[in-house]
Order: structure tokens, then C-alpha cells, then sequence
């Protein structure tokens, strides 16, 4: 099956791509919410995040409205490459310096927990979707000094099941790594699909196509004008949009890509493999790749790989602009693992936060009703299922001992610099927002297949021209804090360098923490006017 | 007196930048970040200078600072409007240019009278 190349893919995912998880899922119809509704608690987010929560919420007897923009899983939910770990994305020994031996023992304790929550959701609701456990091995990336001893010990502290190995299973190269035990892995979108039906059984609602325009204690008003009035709220949209500030300098969007290869079925075992990262890439947070086997058909497993990460809307750490990510993650594979045809790209964006944990909790400077999800890392289906237990118990006023760990208020000190960094970032990227009297292109001159930001009549805007000529142009100041977006040639889409904020090349929003559509423009004799 | 000659000065800059945004605020156009944040450092610079001043000499254009000062508090809101998504009344950016300009007056008084 290929992937379904077409820009117009943006209504069921948030890109060009479609993802081999949604380009093999069945898809519901769009349901939007066209009622006033009052309940206990509104969701906004129909990714894994806002299902487990809502899922965790409904077994434990609370009125639930979910409500999500798009279709179920076509955030970045459905573009992930779905695995339940132990392993996580930020080293144990580096969890160990910011937050200590015993928290970190708490944050190993807390991915356990969600895999076995999750694993026993999908028996007792009897959701087919493919989950299975698996070992996975951590190696070394060549950049690497040795950093493999350090979190094998640490890991061993942290109380995660590990063990040294000599090689790695599956692997051309012979290499030593970390197995971890007992990690799984999942077809995504059959996960979320069984847990809609399981919400939708215990009395909860679900309505998609329905975008959430205003959010505050009191509950939502969608686009259309309806509201859900609701005791409790739960922001759970990857990146927050509900939140301005608070959370934005704490947190950072990268890009990730990921191939889907052809192999033939039985060469590789079932597990999870990841590299410790390309240190010279960047040493503070070195992108690393990431590999999983599924079934594809009779002949093939599918081997789904992934990696080459960067700033979302910049890509000058390697000069190598987002389309041509693709051709360095099949260049890594093929150096560890016999596959043949590429019969899948697509790319999804995580969020990094300051100090290598998420935030699940109360939204900062907020009413104390109001709960957000985010900064889920690489580990965003482990992070997000466990988000589904901690603001549960939150709501339900349940003592949780992860509750200060996870709480998105928190300001870590020793990891700081990131901050700082985030803000000169953003500073320099305001600074560059310089009139420019003279318009620098003509529409004309754009060619088929091109997008780019213009100067045009003192304004900047997001110009595309599709490869039938029809031209499409939209504001390209950011709607969520105005930034300069850039243009994603490989996904075509708007990308927000500052926050991650994303749109189509239309100017619909499908990443937060923006929450509105670009304006659009007509061009008209030679100039351009709102539409 | 060299402080406040030179605080008039960057005023002045700070004024032309600020005629500009306030054509693009007039015309419903998009707020260059950068020129903003550029008037509004050299606003803060000359208004940090004339405070400079009255610490060490008396008497100071107190009446100045505290009319500058009320023109920057509109120009934080109208930056805080404009970077979050709001339409910045064309009134207040009116009203905040000719506060300023009222400084700047009672500013070249108190320099040259």
C-alpha cells in the first residue's frame, strides 16, 4: 500500500504525508458538536492524550465531552511510530543529575505504570491493535564517546529492568547495547479507535470536526458558537493553546522523520532498536534514531524508522532542508538493518522540554480547573497514557505522588541555559521583522511547486503556488505570538520557528499553541487583498 | 546638560521609528517586530537617561519622565495587543504618539528655556 501523497491530506493529518498508521486505519466520519452541551469534564485533544484522559476520567464515573479539530489521531498522535518504553528519550543519568536518584526511580516508575495500564486497557476492553511486548536495544552511535556504561547503571537504579548485551539482535553491525525489557509497541490508530469505543461505552462523548475557538475554567465555545460548560477542562492538543506564555520559553518543537521499509518477514525480531544519538549533530540534544518492525503483508514486515530530527523551521544545524531528512534516515538504516523499498515518508514534530520531562497538571497562572498535557519528548504514547492516570486522579482529587514531579509550573534551575536560549531565539526572530519598502518578488515569478515567504506592500506573507499554478497566499505572522513562519517544503506547510505552531499551506491551523487560521489573501491586479 | 542633549537625540530617532508605525497602525498593516522593539529600546534608553540625569542633578524633567513614562505604558499595551493576536486601536496608537510628543516638548523646554 503506498502513502497517499496529496496535499489535501492535511484534512485527515497535519501534513503533506500520511502516515502508515492512518494510511491503514479505517476513518470515521467527521462528527462535529452541533449542541450546547454541560458535563464534568471537557477534553480538547482527540490524540492519545485526550483519549487516555478521557478514558481514565469515564472509568472512574465522570460526564466526559472530548472534542477535537480534526479527525481522531490526525495530530501527531497518528504520525508517531508507536512505542511503549522504559527507554526514554533523555538519558537516566541525566535525569539522575537534574532531579536526583529517587525521582528519577519515580519517572521510571510512572512509564512502567502506563505500559501496564495500557496493556491491561487493551485486554479488558479487548482492543485489537496489534500490541505486543518487545525488548529494545539501546547501541551506540558512532558520535558516541561511551555513554552506554553510565545509563546502564543508571537505568539499574532507577529500578528498569535492563542487561548488558554483547549484540544486538537483528543488526548488521556487530555492536554491544542495553537491552531493556518488557518495552511494547502498537498500531496507533487501532489503539485510539478502541478507546473512542470504550469512552463512547461508558457514556462519554466524542465529537470531532469541532474546533474549540475560545477555552478558559468556564468550558469551551467551539468555532460554530457552541459551548460545553464543564466543571473541569483538560487542554490536551500536544502544544497547549490555551497558553500563551507560561509554557512556551520551558519547551521546544522539533521535527522528526521517519521512513516505512520493506523487509522480508522473519529477518528481524520483534523489538524495539534506538541509537544514543548523533553527539556531533548537537551535543546538548543529540537527535538519535529509532526502529520498530510490523507486519505489512504475506511476504513483508513493514520496519519503521526514524530520526534526523531538528528545530521545527530550522534546519541549519546540518544544512539539510526537511525533504532531504528522509534520504539520511534511509542512509542509517541501510547501514543496520537489510531493507528494501522505501514504501513510506512522513514526519512528525515532539516537543522538548527544559529539563527532559513532561508537564501534566494544572495550567500555570490559571484556575485551578483547568489541566494541560505536553511536552511529551520522543516518548509521547508512554507520556501521554500516564497523563491519562495523573490528571485522573487530579480531577477526582486523589492523591498522586507524581503530581510535583510532572506539574507544568515547575522552573528546573539546572537546566536553565535552554530557557534563555529560547527567548534570545525569539528575540532575534522579532529583531528580523524589518520593513522592507521594496517589494523583493512579484507573484509571477513564483514557481509551481514553490512556496516562500514575500515582502510585499510593507507586509510579509506565505505565498504558495501549487504544481497546477493555483496560487494560495496567507499572512506569515504567526497567529499564535506573530513570529515569522517559514516554509516546510517536504510536508507543505507553514512551521512556526518559535513555538512549533503549524498550517497548511491554506493557512488552517493543525498545530498548536496557535489557535486561529492565517489570514488569507487574493491576489488582484498585481497586488493582494484580504479575502 | 550633554545627557539630556543626547536623550532629545535618541527621542528624535525614536520618534521617527514611531511615525512609521503608527502610518502602518493607520493603514491596518502588519507591525515589523523589529522596528518596534528597536523604538521601543530607544524609548527606554532615553527615558533611563533622563532618569540618570535626576539622580544627579536638580532641578530634572520630572513632569517629562512622567509624561514619557505614561506614553510607554500605551506602547507596552499596543505591543502586548499586537503580538497576541489583537487588533491595535488606531486610536491608542494616536494617543500614545501624541503623549509622547507632549514629553518631548516639556523635554526641549526644560533643555532650551
Amino acid at each position: 500500500m503506498q502513502s497517499k501523497n496529496n496535499p489535501k491530506n492535511a484534512s485527515i493529518t497535519s501534513g503533506k504525508h500520511v502516515s502508515y498508521w492512518t494510511d491503514t486505519s479505517t476513518l470515521a466520519e467527521k462528527k462535529p458538536l452541533i449542541e450546547n452541551l454541560t458535563t464534568d469534564v471537557v477534553i480538547v485533544g482527540g490524540g492519545i492524550a485526550g483519549l487516555s484522559v478521557a478514558y481514565c476520567l469515564a472509568l472512574s464515573g465522570k460526564k466526559i465531552v472530548l472534542v477535537e479539530d480534526g479527525l481522531i489521531g490526525s495530530g501527531e498522535s497518528g504520525r508517531t511510530t508507536a512505542q511503549f518504553v522504559t527507554a526514554l528519550d533523555d538519558r537516566y543519568y541525566d535525569f539522575e543529575k537534574i532531579f536526583g536518584e529517587e525521582k528519577t526511580k519515580l519517572i521510571a516508575e510512572s512509564h512502567r505504570m502506563a505500559i501496564e495500564f495500557a496493556e491491561e486497557t487493551i485486554r479488558k476492553e479487548k482492543i485489537d491493535c496489534s500490541f505486543e511486548r518487545v525488548k529494545g536495544y539501546l547501541f551506540r552511535h558512532p558520535s558516541d564517546k561511551n555513554t552506554l556504561e553510565e545509563e546502564f547503571l543508571a537505568a539499574q537504579r532507577a529500578g528498569v529492568s535492563v542487561e548488558l548485551v554483547d549484540k544486538v539482535p537483528g543488526i548488521l553491525q556487530s555492536e554491544k547495547a542495553i537491552c531493556f525489557l518488557n518495552q511494547a509497541q502498537f498500531h496507533p490508530m487501532q489503539y485510539l479507535q478502541g478507546l473512542c469505543k470504550a469512552i463512547e461505552e461508558k457514556g462519554g462523548k466524542i465529537f470531532t470536526g469541532t474546533h474549540a475557538e475560545k477555552i478558559d475554567h468556564e468550558g469551551i465555545t467551539t468555532t460554530e458558537g457552541f459551548s460545553v460548560k464543564a466543571a473541569q477542562v483538560v487542554v490536551a492538543t500536544n502544544n497547549p493553546v490555551n497558553n500563551l506564555f507560561t509554557m512556551f520559553e520551558k519547551q521546544y518543537p522539533y521535527r522528526s522523520y521517519v521512513i516505512g521499509a520493506l523487509i522480508k518477514k522473519g529477518v528481524l525480531p520483534k523489538a524495539l532498536w534506538w541509537d544514543t544519538g548523533d553527539f556531533g549533530s548537537d551535543p546538548e540534544m543529540p537527535p538519535y534514531h529509532y526502529v520498530r518492525v510490523h507486519p505489512y503483508d504475506d511476504q513483508h514486515d513493514i520496519l519503521i524508522s526514524g530520526g534526523e530530527d531538528h528545530r521545527t523551521g530550522d534546519t541549519s544545524n546540518t544544512q539539510v532542508p526537511e525533504e532531504s531528512r528522509y534520504n539520511l534516515v534511509e542512509q542509517w538504516t541501510r547501514r543496520y538493518f537489510p531493507i528494501g523499498e522505501i514504501v513510506y515518508r512522513w514526519s512528525g514534530q515532539v516537543l522538548e522540554p527544559m529539563d527532559g520531562l513532561g508537564f501534566i497538571g494544572r495550567n500555570p497562572m490559571d484556575h485551578d480547573n483547568v489541566y494541560i498535557v505536553t511536552g511529551d519528548s520522543g516518548n509521547g504514547m508512554t507520556h501521554c497514557t500516564f497523563a491519562g492516570l495523573l490528571i485522573s486522579d487530579l480531577i477526582n482529587g486523589r492523591e498522586n505522588k507524581w503530581e510535583k514531579l510532572y506539574k507544568p509550573s515547575r522552573f528546573t534551575f539546572k537546566t536553565s541555559a535552554p530557557v534563555f536560549k529560547q527567548m534570545m531565539h525569539e528575540f532575534l526572530g522579532y529583531l528580523k521583522q524589518m520593513p522592507n519598502f521594496k517589494s523583493s518578488e512579484i507573484l509571477s515569478s513564483i514557481k509551481n511547486g514553490e512556496g516562500k515567504i514575500v515582502d510585499m506592500l510593507e507586509e510579509k506573507f506565505g505565498v504558495y503556488r501549487d504544481e497546477k499554478g493555483s496560487l494560495t497566499i496567507v499572512s506569515a505572522e504567526c497567529s499564535h505570538l506573530k513570529c515569522t513562519l517559514a516554509w516546510n517544503k517536504d510536508e507543505l506547510s507553514w512551521d512556526c520557528p518559535c513555538h512549533g505552531s503549524r498550517f497548511t499551506y491554506e493557512g488552517k491551523v493543525i498545530n498548536g499553541p496557535a489557535n486561529f487560521d492565517l489570514p488569507a489573501y487574493r491576489e488582484t491586479e498585481g497586488t493582494v487583498e484580504k479575502k | 546638560m550633554g545627557t539630556i542633549y543626547f536623550a532629545i537625540a535618541i527621542f528624535g530617532l525614536t520618534a521617527i521609528i514611531g511615525m512609521y508605525l503608527l502610518s502602518l497602525i493607520l493603514r491596518d498593516k502588519q507591525i515589523p517586530k523589529g522596528a518596534a522593539i528597536i523604538h521601543g529600546l530607544f524609548a527606554v534608553i532615553a527615558l533611563v537617561l533622563l532618569i540618570v540625569y535626576c539622580v544627579g542633578n536638580e532641578p530634572g524633567p520630572l513632569v517629562s519622565i512622567v509624561v514619557f513614562s505614561i506614553a510607554a505604558l500605551g506602547g507596552f499595551i499596543m505591543g502586548y495587543r499586537d503580538i497576541t493576536g489583537r487588533k491595535v486601536p488606531k486610536w491608542l496608537g494616536v494617543v500614545h504618539g501624541l503623549t509622547a510628543l507632549v514629553g518631548f516638548i516639556i523635554l526641549l523646554m526644560f533643555a532650551f528655556f
